[in-house]
């Protein structure tokens, strides 16, 4: 079972409950848990679960390279870049890393063999453990501009390995937004939760939330955060769309000052607790009331 | 004309609320909404729409029927997973515009040509001119609305930049305010560009600092000189401590700190600015000497100290 | 008759010799192309200035199109560095806060010092 926690605003409280959610349900013993942290761009899982990290393999784009003395300036890689990543001064090739897309045409219509992919690094992942609870997190280095091939990566190795530990269940923390890196971050989920607050801010980017999932034709299910500080728009928006409420949580100092000191909300709070069980209880039903068997990569 | 930008690195920190309330206090300003991925400040900003623009940006593909021989060849070319059989039944190839990143390799190897790229749709901008507050036009704001599942939001920045600069420069207002995006990615990068300073908006937690750490690194590889505020402030005083510390460190100074106010979201729940008395009287007072601060005098930090060599050679 | 502009010097807009610097290579808002005694000169907006990312290569390919030899900026970014290495362009340094004309000047005096990348 795969549940992503997104959202269209960033700080509505993504990683407060993803972390609190797979902490909470690997302090079940016949629970195999991983933790995945997709939101590459600014990746905040580790602060919390404080995973002992057992390797920091990088995460490779294939870059087009050129190969000494092919070149014989046909400029035909120029003319095929879709991206205009690409400059030829005479038999020189110069590549332009951040506009490149790695699709491959250069290589394919270059006819002289002069360039060839090389991976390139453009961030590293977190592999490790806290505790029992199994963590995979993905970093994008500082300067790259490109943010979805690094949440692609990261997904590819939380997925791989949450079938090598045979795991039940992996949570992904996705990066904000509806753009192509959030796509990739929720691509194949079982479940998305929305987290979202009661201000127009909230609703707003809640709505664009929704549509994008219903496009990809994933279940969705919302919580909501600081539920005492707005007003009930949230909450009637998201019944007139029929996406059910697995919870509230009210502003709590406690929960702030746990969170300010770098500990996992559920840890302290009963209320994130009680939220968790409630997200965890439909994810469950939802899992029984479909025909395939429990699996982190159904829809993959 | 002077390019004023505010960032968070991490999302919910406030940065939005302060912008608006920035474009309100200062007399006129064209402000630019940035974060196009999830545009909020004209919730908070009144006035009229123009109407929209469509904004076009790369290539879709698209199999034209009559021409597929079926051969299958474009699919495993295709690295976005674009590409897939119409049915189990049908041999002819579709294309899954969610997936397609317009790079044309299909069209590189269909033997049928019978690929077509059209122009891709990737959003909408607009301008709005905003409600006068005073005695005179309070100035306008550009934002836009980034499609669903879109790979093209450095280039709606660039777009709503170009428009916020071109409107300045017409209507003789000499401040443009950007909303900036989260992340530290293609579209900060495109917000980043030629801003004359950018004021970070954190919060007193682990998230909070990290993210600025990582925001301020981006900055310093685009040399532009920024400064802090800290929002929430009091919800941690060690938080609060542990980012000064880090900012003096690398030299960078934090120039306001905005007390934590549950009538902050109270207001924008109404649609209102967190100003006058519609929130503590700190909150307001805060909230004004941060604007006087950022909007007059420059940045103390030294942007090129906080540069670190970039990871940027290839794997072996 | 055919003229040498082949010295590219970056400026922030303006009109001939008497715009301003500007110290950025890939963003500056246009390129004044000059002859060593200022006398045929060229002003050719950098298109690429907005770009998110790219701008130092579309700069460079501006400056293969118009067969520049020398560019003046206060910086040059790495790829910035790599295009004009191979285009055979000579990269020269100027401070901030000069007109162009100025900065000419100093560019004949010998007086810029040489971007080594």
């Amino acid at each position: 079972m795969r549940i992503a926690f997104a959202s269209g605003k960033g700080g509505t409280g993504k990683t407060l409950l993803s972390t609190s959610l797979a902490w909470s349900l690997a302090r079940d013993p016949d629970r195999v848990v991983v933790y995945a942290d997709a939101d590459v761009e600014e990746p905040n899982g580790h602060l919390f679960l404080a995973p002992k990290v057992t390797s920091r393999p990088p995460i490779t784009v294939p870059l087009p390279t050129p190969v000494p003395d092919r070149c014989t300036g046909a400029k035909r890689c120029e003319a095929a870049c879709a991206f205009h990543a690409i400059l030829v001064v005479g038999t020189q090739v110069l590549v332009d890393q951040d506009l490149c897309h790695a699709c491959g045409a250069c290589t394919l219509v270059c006819t002289d063999k002069a360039l060839v992919e090389v991976p390139f690094a453009i961030g590293a992942l977190r592999v490790g453990a806290t505790g029992r609870l199994a963590f995979v997190g993905g970093e994008l280095d500082v300067g790259q501009a490109r943010a979805t091939p690094a949440v692609d990566a990261t997904v590819a190795a939380a997925v791989a390995h949450a079938d090598a530990l045979a795991a039940d269940t992996l949570v992904v923390d996705c990066p904000p937004g509806t753009s192509c890196a959030t796509m990739a971050s929720v691509r194949g989920a079982d479940l998305v939760v929305l987290v979202t607050e009661p201000t127009p801010f909230g609703l707003h980017d809640l709505r664009l939330a929704i549509a994008m999932c219903r496009a990809m034709g994933l279940p969705v299910a919302a919580v909501i955060n600081r539920a005492d500080l707005g007003d009930g728009a949230v909450r009637e928006a998201l019944t007139a769309e029929g996406v059910p409420l697995l919870a509230e949580l009210a502003f709590d100092r406690a929960i702030a000052t746990a969170y300010a000191e770098g500990a996992v909300a559920a840890e302290r709070s009963p209320a994130v607790r009680a939220a968790v069980a409630a997200i965890a209880a439909y994810a469950a039903a939802l899992d029984r009331a479909s025909s395939l068997p429990p699996s982190v990569q159904r829809s993959a | 004309m002077q390019r004023l930008a505010v960032f968070s690195g991490k999302g919910g920190t406030g940065k939005t609320t302060l912008v608006a309330a920035f474009a309100h206090l200062s007399e006129r300003v064209v402000a630019a909404d940035c974060d196009v991925d999830a545009a909020n400040l004209a919730l908070l900003l009144p006035g009229e729409d123009e109407p929209p623009r469509p904004f076009f940006a790369g290539l879709k593909a698209r199999v034209v029927a009559e021409l597929c021989l079926g051969c299958g060849d474009c699919i495993p070319h295709c690295r976005f997973g674009a590409l897939g059989w119409v049915s189990d039944l049908e041999v002819e190839v579709e294309v899954d515009p969610l997936a397609c990143e317009g790079c044309k390799v299909c069209g590189l190897v269909c033997p049928g040509e019978a690929f077509v790229f059209e122009d891709n749709q990737a959003g909408v901008w607009t301008r709005r001119a905003l409600s006068a507050t005073h005695d005179r036009d309070a100035g306008w704001l550009v934002h836009a609305a980034l499609g669903v599942a879109q790979d093209n939001s450095g280039k709606l920045v660039a777009r709503v930049r170009s428009e916020a600069d071109a409107l300045a420069a017409a209507h003789d207002i000499d401040t443009v305010l950007i909303d900036g995006p989260p992340g530290i990615g293609c579209a900060v990068h495109a917000a980043l560009a030629q801003v004359s300073r950018i004021l970070v908006v954190t919060e007193p937690t682990p998230s909070g600092e990290h993210d600025l750490l990582r925001l301020l690194e981006t900055a310093a590889q685009f040399r532009v000189p920024g400064c802090v505020a800290i929002n929430k402030f009091d919800l941690s005083p060690a938080g609060t401590a542990a980012i000064e510390a880090a900012c003096a460190a690398r030299g960078v100074e934090v120039i306001g700190r905005v007390p934590f106010d549950p009538a902050v979201p109270m207001a924008l729940a109404r649609g209102e600015l967190p100003l006058g008395e519609r929130v503590a009287p700190e909150t307001d007072a805060a909230i004004r000497a941060l604007w006087r601060r950022f909007s007059t005098q420059p940045c103390a930090s030294q942007p090129g100290a906080l540069i670190t060599p970039r990871f940027g050679t290839p794997a072996p | 008759m055919t003229t040498t502009r082949d010295i590219c010097i970056c400026v922030s807009g303006g009109e001939g010799l008497d715009a301003p610097f500007d110290p950025r290579f890939g963003r500056a808002a246009a390129f004044l192309l000059t002859d060593i005694d200022g006398t045929s000169v060229e002003l050719v907006p950098n298109t690429g200035a907005e770009a998110a990312h790219g701008a130092g290569l579309q700069a460079v390919k501006l400056m293969d199109a118009h067969h520049v030899r020398h560019v003046v900026a206060g910086h040059f970014g790495g790829k910035a560095d790599a295009g004009l290495r191979a285009i055979g362009a000579g990269m020269w340094l100027a401070p901030e806060g000069l007109s162009a004309a100025a900065v000419l000047e100093r560019f004949r005096d010998h007086k810029l010092a040489r971007h080594d990348g």
